[in-house]
């Protein structure tokens, strides 16, 4: 497997050349601004497996046609941030490259429900999709595409304001196999689509829900009927998400890894207690604005069986409750600690921080404290020279070696 | 055993190492990876120096810290075999010592042995306080000021303010944020290899101007994210004028701003109309104005205004209006009367109107038709106001008479619009001759007043040279043989008005320079000298008393 990295510094001439390329099997040109669709042209050979051309704004509609006519083989494309392509790549996509696989379309402003179409029509084995923040897309291109690729494993899309419940319960319809899905800024989604959605994909393990406002408990609870391989979840701002929804969630998907759980207001020690018997896996918890969380909930979280093995990211920024007493619990138990945010967190104080970085030496802890500064200079005369290391007195001599700067020092 | 371990060296300081590879010959020295490829990559070099090959052999490649502690745990040196240019640099930790070669910016050190061994986390919230600033700044583009908020003690609390169009940083997190700024920042920019999010990149960038926006290498890298799209023009504009209420004498950051104003007056899919009144100029003068304001003598910001001044005359754009222009700068230089660099811009503009735009009439005035005839009586009724002489006076109603009749019996456009140029410079000078007198006459004891009255008496004379002969010109072309004859007559007769004209108004000039004078060296001692070196001035330029008289025998 070779993979070429282009750096956009780099002639684009050098890249042009047919034989410069004509092993390779994947390429990658990541943000070559400059890189055109000349290039690109030049480079497409029947061999060509995987390509990504992230952020290579320069290309536009004909190159890709050309590209798409002569790479009929290619499995894997990434198009992201590419955002001069429009419907006429999907098009051509569509017509030359019916092996595709995977296709990466983030933030490609232009394609509409008309790529969708010609893709369902000319990709049948598409699996996974990107569509995040091609924001003209609707219902109807979903429901072609649920329609046309039904071995879709992966949809992505965050930020298609204009999507509803229609289109997650095509999806649900049309592609039983989904494992993955981002809905992440969909804001017209409701819990029907999500109980559609769960009943129907029994093999998901990645659901985004992210500021969908109008989600409530009834989700959580589907969810965590049939999903029981759920391994991670983001809920970001779903406000009215509470402890009842959690408990039945901590129940049922005993594989959960990932949550965050952020500006969910409603929550409790209650989820904590839940999470910490339920979910013995639980890696990475984000709980940054959960205003409501105290020390005792951390205090059971510490107690359960994930803290001690798995917990290793924590977010606790923002939580106005929080102490130190919840930073001496984690530091007892969680010996697999290796980050824990507590920016905001008003009632921690600086021996708390140092208390837990004694006893977890590789744990990075975040924070808005200054850095601990070395203490003015107690004389107020100010030495140009270094006259105080002496070699029997180490550490006083070096410590204040600190406090006079090095750039005085370098020249003497 | 013995070791010693060395981190980020620049290349200006490989001598220093060959010195300790010199040196301390029974040492284990270990380098970090990026330094040892860079010594050896750079053999030659230490064939000169007195450092042997054979010794740099034993030199290992330590990957990093925690590496380095397995081999050795308990290692300890003696510190005679630092040099002694290094001690500054050289701290000792669990035994070991590290050496660490910093630019001369001072890099921040600590005692505590769990953030040494992680130089790159020293402070984890940087980031997020660069993310919590760059937000801010996005969210709100009307943001218009940014000041540092002195506060000791930090509580875990958000050091980023954010209140009414207003962005205040806690002055604690001011020095160690600006350090890591500015240390990422200088990494990116040595080792170019590696890479990074523009977005990042950005980032920093922010971070690193906002506190200390005098290094023109920052600003240089956001030129070039400019330059590749990475960042949008005009939000470069809302930075950089952020920049600007922080430190208004920031010439980096006025500089940025004009490349910024012909980058996108020269981009193509930039189109400005000319005739549109929100022209990009106009909310540079704006800025301009905000920044002398908040500076003192802020030359920076008066040499940013000319710049946009000339490039509205190449550009041809219509708005600022030069009226406006004009009367805005009056207004402020009466609002800051000892401020000098306002006063140089009224000079640059005088010297503009009066000798370079012959052609352009003042645009408030162009629908009224009599405005000559209204500058004319201003400037007569100035000379009238000004001389006591009976004998003078009588002299000067006939000349007005004349010239008034003269100038109604012009039929030539030409030549109305001839004199009419002429009296409108005039009166630019009267204008500004006006505000000095009666500035001087309000304010105690302000030099720049009368440095500036000085510019204005040499204004004079200057105008009054390049006008002698202008009649003349007049005259000389496109008329009729036999006319010419009739002509000449008038012509002297014209050319004697000017000159008589001309010599009132030195006369006027004088006077009004006696009265106030008088009057500056009645209220102050210190004022008196000022008035002593401005007559020195007048008599070197031969402006002086006797000089005037002469003109006037003459006639």
């Amino acid at each position: 497997m070779l993979q070429t990295r282009c750096d956009s510094r780099r002639k684009p001439v050098m890249l042009a050349s047919n034989a410069f390329f004509i092993v390779k099997r994947e390429m990658s040109f990541v943000c070559c601004v400059p890189l055109t669709g000349k290039c690109v042209g030049n480079a497409g050979t029947g061999f060509l497996r995987k390509l990504s051309l992230r952020g290579c704004q320069s290309i536009g509609d004909n190159s890709m046609r050309t590209l798409a006519e002569s790479c009929a083989n290619i499995e894997e494309l990434n198009l992201s941030q590419c955002k001069k392509i429009s419907d006429a790549t999907c098009a051509a996509l569509s017509r030359y490259c019916s092996k595709l696989q995977r296709l990466n379309l983030d933030s490609c402003p232009e394609i509409t429900d008309i790529s969708l179409k010609d893709l369902s029509d000319g990709c049948p084995l598409l699996t996974h999709i990107n569509l995040s923040w091609c924001e003209l897309l609707t219902d109807n291109g979903v429901e072609a595409l649920a329609r046309g690729c039904p071995e879709l494993r992966s949809f992505l899309c965050r930020g298609c304001r204009q999507l509803t419940d229609r289109a997650v319960k095509c999806l649900a319809r049309y592609c039983p196999n989904l494992e993955a899905i981002n809905l992440h800024e969909c804001r017209k989604i409701t819990d029907d689509a999500v109980r559609e959605l769960s009943e129907q994909c029994p093999r998901l393990h990645y659901v985004c829900l992210s500021n969908c406002p109008n989600l409530t408990d009834a989700s959580l609870v589907t969810l965590a009927q049939h999903c029981p391989l759920l391994s991670v979840l983001e809920c970001v701002a779903c406000t009215h998400f509470t402890d009842a929804g959690f408990q039945a969630l901590a129940k049922n998907c005993r594989l959960l890894e990932k949550m965050d759980l952020e500006e969910c207001l409603l929550i409790t020690d209650a989820t904590l207690i839940h999470l910490a018997m339920g979910c013995p896996r639980l890696e990475k918890l984000s709980l940054s604005h959960c205003e409501l969380i105290t020390d005792e909930g951390i205090r059971q979280l510490a107690l359960s069986p994930c803290a001690a093995e798995h917990l290793a990211v924590l977010e606790l920024d923002n939580c106005p409750l929080i102490t130190d007493a919840s930073l001496d619990h984690l530091l007892q138990a969680c010996h697999n600690l290796e980050r824990i945010e507590l920016y905001d967190c008003q009632l921690i104080t600086r021996a708390g921080i140092r208390r837990l970085r004694t006893h977890l030496p590789n744990i990075k802890v975040h924070a808005y404290f200054a850095p601990v500064t070395p203490p003015p200079s107690a004389g107020a005369s100010r030495q140009r020279y270094c006259r105080c290391c002496r070699l029997n007195d180490a550490r006083k001599g070096i410590s204040r070696c600190f406090r006079i700067g090095t750039g005085k020092v370098k020249g003497s | 055993m013995k070791s010693l371990l060395i981190k980020r060296v620049f290349p200006y300081k490989k001598i220093l190492i060959n010195t300790i590879f010199g040196r301390c010959n029974d040492i284990d020295v270990f380098l970090e990876k990026e330094i040892y490829t860079d010594l050896m990559s750079s053999q030659p070099q230490f064939g000169t120096s007195d450092f042997a090959p054979s010794e740099f052999k034993r030199s290992r490649l330590a990957e990093n810290f925690k590496q380095y502690r397995s081999i050795s745990p308990h290692t300890s040196v003696e510190k005679r075999y630092i040099v002694p240019a290094l001690k500054g640099a050289v701290r000792e930790t669990e035994g070991l010592i590290v050496c660490q070669f910093v630019p001369n910016f001072p890099r921040h050190v600590t005692n505590n042995s769990d953030e040494v061994t992680m130089q790159d986390d020293i402070f984890p919230a940087a980031e997020k306080i660069l993310s919590d600033i760059e937000n801010v700044v996005k969210k709100n583009p009307s943001l218009k000021s940014f000041e540092i908020i002195p506060a000791e003690d930090n509580e875990n609390k958000s050091p980023v303010f954010h209140q009414e169009d207003c962005l205040g940083l806690a002055s604690w997190c001011v020095q160690p944020l600006y350090c890591y700024a500015y240390r990422r920042l200088f990494e990116l920019r040595q080792n170019k290899h590696r890479r990074e999010e523009p977005s990042t990149i950005a980032r920093w960038l922010l971070g690193a101007l906002l506190l200390n926006p005098n290094v023109t290498t920052f600003w240089n890298m956001r030129r070039e994210l400019v330059r590749s799209h990475k960042l949008e023009a005009s939000e470069e504009f809302f930075f950089s004028r952020l920049v600007l209420y922080h430190k208004p004498k920031c010439f980096e950051a006025f500089a940025y701003r004009r490349w910024l104003l012909s980058y996108i007056l020269n981009s193509k899919d930039g189109h400005y109309d000319p005739e549109s009144v929100e022209s990009p100029l106009c909310r540079e003068l704006d800025i301009a104005t905000t920044c002398a304001d908040r500076y003192a003598s802020n030359y920076h910001a008066w040499s940013h205004r000319r710049h946009v001044i000339t490039l509205r005359e190449s550009r041809g754009f219509a708005y600022p209006t030069l009226e406006t222009e004009w009367k805005n700068s009056l207004a402020w230089c009466q609002r800051h009367v000892s401020d000098y660099s306002g006063l140089s811009y009224r000079q640059f503009l005088l010297n503009k109107y009066m000798f370079e735009l012959k052609e352009l009439p003042r645009e408030s005035f162009i629908k009224c038709p009599d405005v000559g005839e209204q500058w004319k009586e201003e400037l007569f009724a100035y000379i009238k106001s000004n001389i006591s002489d009976t004998g003078d006076m009588h002299q000067l109603q006939r000349l007005y008479d004349w010239m008034n009749a003269e100038f109604r019996a012009i039929t030539s456009s030409r030549r109305r619009q001839r004199q009419t140029t002429y009296f409108r410079a005039l009166s630019y000078w009267l204008e500004e001759c006006r505000a000095n007198d009666s500035a001087i006459c309000t304010y105690n004891d302000h030099e720049a007043l009368w440095c500036h009255r000085r510019f204005l008496a040499y204004l004079l004379l200057r105008f009054m040279a390049s006008n002698h002969s202008y009649h003349e010109d007049e005259y000389a072309d496109g008329r009729s043989v036999d006319e010419s004859a009739e002509r000449k007559n008038v012509q002297k007769s014209l050319t004697n008005d000017v000159t008589v004209c001309h010599d009132f108004l030195v006369q006027a000039f004088r006077a009004r320079t006696n009265k106030i004078a008088d009057l500056a060296t009645k209220r102050d001692q210190h004022e008196k000298m000022l008035v002593e070196r401005f007559f020195k001035f007048l008599q070197s330029i031969g402006l002086d008393e006797k000089n005037t008289y002469t003109l006037v025998e003459k006639v």
